[in-house]
């Protein structure tokens, strides 16, 4: 499944490029991300809870920076695995950024594969909830880079 | 690890053992959601905490101003109610479509709400009712109106230890008809690919109020006031009908799944809330008391 948002932030590419690049930090704006380090140039391992309803997963995996073009391109992979739910989730980020009236404009596109148990809540869900995380994703980095001591 | 299994006989001996557990108990009302739930280990709760034998939560009251649905009442008694068959049409044809006759016996109309399942019937016929959610928990009664109960998919507006205890649907202004239609894309017991309850009261062939809910093809039941107000003060014309069709197919926003794309779901949304409309100004097919005049 392939989702593809897009938001504006008032701040410079080369501000929110900088942001994009920081892995570690840039997860604590991810809601769910419990936590994230690093274990080589361009990997991380981390772990990320999401609650559909009643079932609450918990993903153990690792992100991989396949691909930069600074500051406009950004290309990563994803993989995790939640024991509880016997579930794998595999996902490709592709994120772009271009300067945009008042800011920049940030689109991504993740393309989202999950099997096992929790699958069968069907893509509808998923799709839902991976779109409700973005824009949670995309306000706290709006408010973040916004705000008058941004980083 | 099999959950033990408690049966409280009252409400608060209910909520106490939901509040003693916590995160690791799960209340069980008719099973059919949570038991799959169990049976894939998609959860594994430690306590169960039946409600099959809380008296508080049984029984339907039939007053003046309105319905209460005591929340372990099954949905097959609410498609099989002369009362609910009659008073209100939308909810009893909205139970009858649910699954099949097996889960219909064992299904509970507040088992069903607190699972928000996006892809049910009775909530989009409760939506269109306007009806209102009595809940209990740690912090005493509170009521919640049904269109501020869904927030998401399987999300709902209920805090941890609270129960939904019942449901009370406040009598549609006198003159109103009313239908739900179910449109299946798969099996003839599948859930819904999109769901239309559609409430409207005449007064001289007049509409003077209209309410309609889609759901199933979003992520929650949804109504559309500013569209429903389109036909306030006229006849149910092909004119009127066609632009409160388009209008909710317009300005809904669908889900993409298995049962169908978003975009066949717009077009589907347009097709059942003409249809729901034509229904209820023919007045056929809606057993109220005012049907078919």
């Amino acid at each position: 499944m392939v989702i593809r948002e897009a938001f504006t932030v008032r701040a410079s590419v080369e501000r929110v490029w900088a942001f994009l690049e920081d892995v570690p930090r840039l997860a604590t704006y991810v809601p769910g991300v419990e936590a994230v380090e690093e274990t080589g140039p361009d990997r991380y391992r981390g772990r990320l809870a999401v609650r559909i309803g009643p079932i609450s997963a918990r993903f153990e995996g690792v992100v991989r920076i396949i691909r930069r073009e600074p500051p406009a391109r950004l290309e990563a992979e994803m993989e995790g695995q939640d024991g509880a739910s016997a579930s794998w989730v595999k996902a490709s980020f592709l994120g772009t950024l271009e300067p945009a009236a008042g800011g920049t404009r940030l689109a991504c596109e993740i393309d989202l594969t999950l099997r096992g148990r929790l699958a069968q809540f069907g893509s509808a869900i998923l799709e839902a909830t991976a779109r409700r995380m973005i824009h949670a994703f995309a306000q706290r980095l709006q408010e973040a880079l916004e705000s008058p001591h941004a980083p | 690890m099999r959950p033990e299994v408690l049966h409280p006989a009252t409400l608060s001996d209910a909520l106490a053992a939901l509040a003693a557990y916590g995160e690791e108990a799960r209340p069980l009302a008719g099973g059919t959601a949570l038991v799959l739930l169990l049976h894939h280990r998609l959860i594994a709760p430690r306590v169960l905490v039946c409600l099959e034998e809380v008296r508080e939560l049984r029984g339907l009251q039939f007053a003046e101003e309105g319905i209460q649905i005591g929340a372990m009442v099954r949905l097959q008694e609410l498609a099989r109610s002369p009362q609910i068959r009659e008073r209100l049409p939308a909810l009893a044809l909205a139970c009858q479509e649910v699954g099949n006759i097996r889960i219909r016996n064992q299904a509970t109309l507040g088992g069903n709400l607190a699972e928000a399942d996006y892809a049910s019937d009775p909530p989009i016929a409760l939506m269109a009712l306007e009806a209102i959610l009595e809940v209990h928990g740690p912090n005493g009664p509170r009521e919640i109106p049904i269109a501020e109960f869904f927030r998401g998919p399987y999300t709902t507006a209920l805090e941890p230890g609270e129960l939904i205890t019942a449901v009370r649907i406040p009598l549609p202004p006198p003159g109103s008809r009313m239908t739900y239609l179910k449109f299946r894309t798969r099996s003839a017991e599948d859930r819904p690919c999109v769901g239309v309850a559609a409430v409207v009261a005449f007064e001289d062939g007049i509409c003077r109020e209209l309410r309609i809910a889609v759901g199933a093809a979003c992520e929650t039941p949804q109504r559309r006031p500013e569209v429903e107000r389109l036909a306030v003060g006229r006849p149910l014309t092909e004119a009127v009908i066609q632009a409160i069709a388009q209008g909710y197919a317009d300005q809904i926003e669908t889900l993409n799944d298995l049962r169908g794309s978003a975009a066949y779901r717009k077009r589907m949304i347009e097709v059942h809330v003409r249809r729901a409309l034509e229904e209820v100004r023919d007045g056929h097919r809606s057993f109220g008391a005012d049907a078919g005049c």
